[in-house]
């Protein structure tokens, strides 16, 4: 029987998630763009304010349906209704950014139930600049009891992107055979 | 009635036209499209930053089911609960999209609160100074 997985992109203003989805969607991504006044936070000229949309047919009859989260914090309810029924996340984060573990943070919390599923990956931006390591994120992520995977990625390329959602994948249909065999 | 400000602007003064036509309305936001608020009024209190935010979300997605159904590109959001409304109209400002909200009571009547949001809008339009950039 072929599934529908839900599956959301957050992170920062800038960390490229209008960019991931529109590199792997089947068909021209759904937009809410606006013009970005936030020059000071980010110097692109549009921004997400309700949420991108696409989606990716899988062989055998399985359907991606990706949901692109708004970066700023102002708009955390669009977090929470697009987080119903999601089956995990991917954080993209910006390496360029002042304090891009921090930022990991917001978006851990912000999607918690996901995080703590193990049913979340992290895709790292400008991985080689800034100086916060692959390995930094991921012993952040140890510590604080996540087995997500760290991965560096550029966005704008497509097998990036689909890297990552493979990634997702595997968390989530790990997840769901770990329940399965527990039930008694 | 309006927040601290030294000097009203000409959308404070479109915001008080509003609320002097209905008295049926509660709050009114002017946000940029992106969601940061520029203006208010309210005959109470309202979470003006938050709603700018859903204003601009809102208003972002009804545009984008409009678009996706050929429908146009700009357009309103109606929503009618149990105690009041909540009306979100696109301000076509060039250079930076302005979005109005405005939360009527349960008792105001749905025709005269488009009519007055969208001479609000007029308003605000005709008092906007270009600000030369194209979205």
């Amino acid at each position: 029987m072929s599934r529908e997985y839900k599956l959301l992109f957050a992170g920062p203003m800038g960390a490229g998630k209008t960019t991931a989805i529109g590199a792997i969607s089947d068909h021209a991504p759904i937009a809410t763009e606006a013009l970005n006044s936030d020059l000071a936070q980010h110097s692109k000229t549009h921004t997400t304010v309700g949420f991108d949309y696409g989606e990716v047919a899988l062989d055998g009859g399985d359907r991606l349906r990706l949901y692109g989260m708004p970066g700023q914090s102002r708009f955390d309810f669009v977090w929470k209704v697009a987080s119903e029924g999601a089956l995990g996340v991917v954080l993209l984060a910006d390496n360029t950014r002042p304090d891009p573990l921090a930022d990991l943070a917001v978006y851990v919390e912000a999607f918690r139930p996901l995080a703590d599923a193990d049913a979340m990956v992290i895709g790292i931006g400008r991985s080689q600049q800034g100086t916060t390591s692959i390995d930094d994120y991921a012993h952040w992520l140890s510590e604080r009891g996540h087995a997500a995977p760290v991965f560096s990625v550029d966005v704008r390329r497509r097998d990036d992107v689909l890297l990552l959602l493979e990634a997702l994948l595997s968390q989530i249909e790990t997840r769901e055979l770990f329940a399965t065999s527990s039930q008694p | 009635m309006f927040a601290d400000t030294p000097m009203p602007t000409p959308y404070d003064s479109a915001l008080q036209s509003l609320f002097n036509q209905l008295p049926d309305i509660h709050s009114a936001v002017l946000a940029r499209s992106d969601g940061f608020e520029i203006a208010q009024a309210t005959r109470g209190t309202v979470a003006a930053a938050r709603l700018a935010a859903l204003a601009s979300s809102m208003l972002a997605l009804g545009t984008a089911a409009l678009r996706e159904l050929g429908l146009g590109s700009s357009g309103s959001v109606l929503i009618e609960g149990q105690r009041g409304k909540l009306l979100l109209l696109d301000v076509p400002v060039d250079g930076q999209p302005l979005v109005l909200a405005v939360v009527g009571s349960d008792s105001v009547i749905t025709g005269s609160l488009l009519w007055v949001a969208r001479d609000c809008v007029r308003q605000i339009v005709e008092t906007t100074p270009n600000q030369g950039i194209t979205s």
